[in-house]
């Protein structure tokens, strides 16, 4: 369970998240959406690790995320993608998945030069799992391509496999669907659907409302920084206050 | 004259090597790399001038120009791209003043004449041969260092750490002690190429451990293809052989020396401008079927 408490967040005199508080289930598929500069990005940031909050708490299975810098956001098990790509263009598609996990034993300077043997044994594993996500993410033919080469789609689905590849328990996907075509976008929700299957929590902001009404098991509205309403889709969609901040009042 | 040029080509080239691991590979704008030449070779001039015999005054031209890149890195690699720039280029000009004005130890601008020849495996190295074997092994024990280096899974994770620093961080990396390690790397060797540098050369004086210096390896790498040291290797052979070639065009010193500044610093600028990754493309390995069914 991700739980978000009162946070806040201010630039200068704005106040882009305004003591917003929700759960997210860490084995659920919760959405997130709301108006432009609602706060959504912000705080995925805020959770993360990548901006520091100004007040209100954040935890993660119990244990405060508050303060943690984001290496240890991730290695806590909450991994996110990012709403313009970040993958490593000049890696191959293969290298980008095989760098993500953490503490791998080539790592250091030392093994990195004489190449010990559980160095090659956790390259071939690494390997292994790094090809399995390929294939699952449809880039199995471009596994030697550089991931610059991709088009912006491909690159979505290889940095949701890079972050797989750190095995973790709740994906935060930034805008998944935006810049995806038709065709590549179901192969999408196949994934992500079959990957909670297995266990996977995600936490997805979106703007493609059909999207978000088929995928996601509850659904959390923010609006000027503050949560104004959660539930299961049909009873957010129905909410006078979200068609109100959507749609604006007369 | 060609055992001389050979030797010297060899050295910048494990300059260029060194710098690019810092700079093609990790990203990192280090304009300071100059200094981690000088502390290399001050500190095997020092310690032979003390008795100490060569392989422990190479091995410290070593380690403490890579102790001090661990020590510049600490506070500075938190800064990003113009502001490591700036620090590392202050640390370069710090150092050189100490070259300069701490007389006592290195005689300031007078410079330390007469560094001894290096004695290894019982063989003293003297005859311009000796020194061409010699410099072109320190070649390639750099290459070696830096293609392992690129190959392993430290090498990965520096590139991604030059593509994108807030994804390596989403990933669950703190990208700090990787650039520790680059940058300490960096100038460990830049240590062995001013050790090999003093001893070859018989004289140390703080001019060589300046910025033109650090701006000519720029030159070096980027025209060799960032994160391609065999690009770097290239670059330095070609372009060694290009000034000293211009010494015979019978210019006056005082117009060669400010002219080919000039045409270096031009052609830097022009490549930065034209083709910033450098002529050759970074090498990126194949994964094959091969080592996959290894």
């Amino acid at each position: 369970m991700l739980r978000v408490e009162g946070l806040v967040k201010t630039f200068g005199g704005l106040r882009a998240l305004d003591g917003c508080s929700f759960e997210a289930a860490a084995d659920g598929i919760t959405g997130l959406i709301g108006p432009n500069g609602s706060g959504k990005s912000t705080l995925f940031n805020c959770v993360t690790g990548f901006y520091a909050h100004d007040a209100g708490r954040v935890s993660f299975g119990g244990a405060p995320l508050t303060g943690l810098p984001p290496w240890e956001v991730a290695r806590r098990g909450i991994v996110r993608t990012f709403q313009q790509t970040r993958i490593f263009p000049r890696l191959t598609c293969l290298e980008n998945l095989l760098v993500a996990p953490a503490g791998q034993p080539g790592e250091g300077l030392l093994p990195a030069l004489v190449r010990p043997p559980r160095v090659r044994r956790s390259e071939a594993a690494l390997r292994v799992r790094a090809e399995a996500l390929l294939a699952r993410v449809e880039l199995a033919t471009h596994a030697d391509a550089l991931a610059g080469s991709l088009s912006y789609g491909q690159q979505k689905l290889l940095e949701l496999g890079r972050a797989l590849m750190t095995e973790p328990r709740l994906l935060l996907l930034d805008e998944p669907a935006a810049g995806i075509n038709p065709a590549l976008l179901e192969r999408l929700v196949e994934l992500i659907r079959a990957l909670h299957a297995e266990g996977k929590g995600f936490l997805v902001v979106e703007h493609d409302m059909r999207l978000v009404m088929t995928l996601c098991q509850r659904v959390v509205v923010l609006d000027y920084g503050q949560t104004i309403a959660a539930g299961t889709p049909e009873e957010v969609a129905h909410d006078p206050r979200v068609l109100d901040a959507y749609l604006g009042s007369a | 004259m060609i055992p001389h040029l050979l030797t010297v080509m060899a050295i910048y080239a494990i300059l260029a090597v060194s710098l690019n691991l810092v700079v093609g590979l990790t990203g990192l704008f280090n304009l300071g790399h100059a200094a981690f030449f000088g502390i290399g070779a001050y500190t095997s001039a020092l310690l032979a001038f003390a008795g100490v015999p060569y392989p422990l005054c190479l091995l410290a031209a070593v380690l403490l120009p890579a102790l001090a890149g661990i020590l510049v890195g600490l506070p500075t690699l938190r800064l990003r791209g113009d502001y490591l720039a700036m620090a590392t280029l202050g640390f370069g000009e710090i150092t050189r003043a100490v070259f300069r004005n701490w007389v006592g130890l290195t005689r300031g601008p007078m410079g330390l004449p007469g560094v001894p020849h290096p004695a290894l495996l019982g063989l003293t190295i003297d005859t311009p041969g000796e020194w061409v074997a010699t410099a072109f092994a320190g070649l390639a024990l750099a290459w070696l260092v830096a293609e392992l280096v690129g190959r392993a899974p430290l090498g990965r994770v520096l590139r991604a750490i030059r593509e994108d620093e807030l994804a390596v961080q989403a990933l669950g990396k703190n990208p700090e002690p990787y650039k520790l390690r680059a940058l300490a790397l960096g100038a460990g060797l830049a240590g062995l190429g001013g050790s090999l540098y003093a001893h070859y050369v018989a004289f140390v004086d703080p001019t060589p451990f300046t910025l033109p210096t650090t701006i000519f390896l720029f030159l070096l790498i980027v025209l060799g293809g960032l994160g391609n040291h065999a690009g770097s290797v290239a670059a330095a052979f070609v372009l060694l052989a290009a000034r000293e070639s211009l010494r015979f065009a019978g210019l006056p010193p005082s117009i060669s020396a400010p002219l080919q500044q000039l045409v270096f610093s031009l052609l830097l600028v022009v490549l930065v401008i034209y083709r910033p990754w450098g002529l050759l493309p970074e090498p990126h390995l194949r994964s094959g079927s091969r080592r996959a069914a290894g």
